[in-house]
């Protein structure tokens, strides 16, 4: 999770930035208080949304040398996971939607620790009215 | 563009608080980012 740092940049262009994740509101609760976040934290419980937007779930996403690399990179820089929470073979993604449901963004993770470059995210933003992004 | 199907817009999230939310309620009010994270570990 990087785009908490930019909520004020996401903020100040009209949008607001909202974690989902699986499990319960527990987790959710601890999760956002940990981090310190200041947007809203939501559960999909059952993962439905995760899956009817075209998130990747297996044991494929998990176990590649990208998810490695990914894990030792996130290491490096001082983060180190506490636990797996829910269904550990889930990957995550990042929308952009506007009103109506519109979809300006779209980015599934591949594998594990595989997030979208912020700044991408970002210019979704202002684009207004611009084609869809997909990236998987 | 592509649009978030009627089905899944009306799919529920859960609150921090334990209430539940239309998913579709999250852009009624303007454009917004979901970051759909693997886990809250």
């Amino acid at each position: 999770m990087q785009l908490h740092r930019e909520l004020h940049t996401i903020r100040s262009r009209g949008a607001e930035l909202v974690v989902v994740g699986q499990g319960n509101s527990r987790w959710a609760r601890a999760f956002r208080e940990r981090l310190a976040l200041q947007n809203p934290v939501y559960v999909d419980p059952e993962r439905e949304i995760y899956g009817a937007l075209g998130m990747k779930r297996g044991i494929a996403s998990q176990l590649t040398l990208g998810a490695l690399k990914n894990y030792w990179r996130a290491l490096r820089s001082g983060h180190f996971p506490r636990g797996l929470l829910g269904d550990t073979l889930q990957q995550g993604g990042v929308l952009v939607v506007l009103p109506g449901g519109r979809i300006a963004y779209r980015y599934l993770s591949r594998e594990a620790g595989d997030h979208p470059p912020v700044a991408d995210v970002l210019a979704a933003l202002p684009a207004l009215g611009a084609g869809v992004t997909t990236r998987t | 563009m592509e649009q978030i199907g009627e089905h899944v817009a009306r799919a529920k999230l859960r609150t921090i608080d334990e209430g539940e939310v239309e998913l579709r309620r999250l852009w009624e009010n303007g454009p917004v980012v979901l970051a759909f994270v693997r886990h809250f570990g």
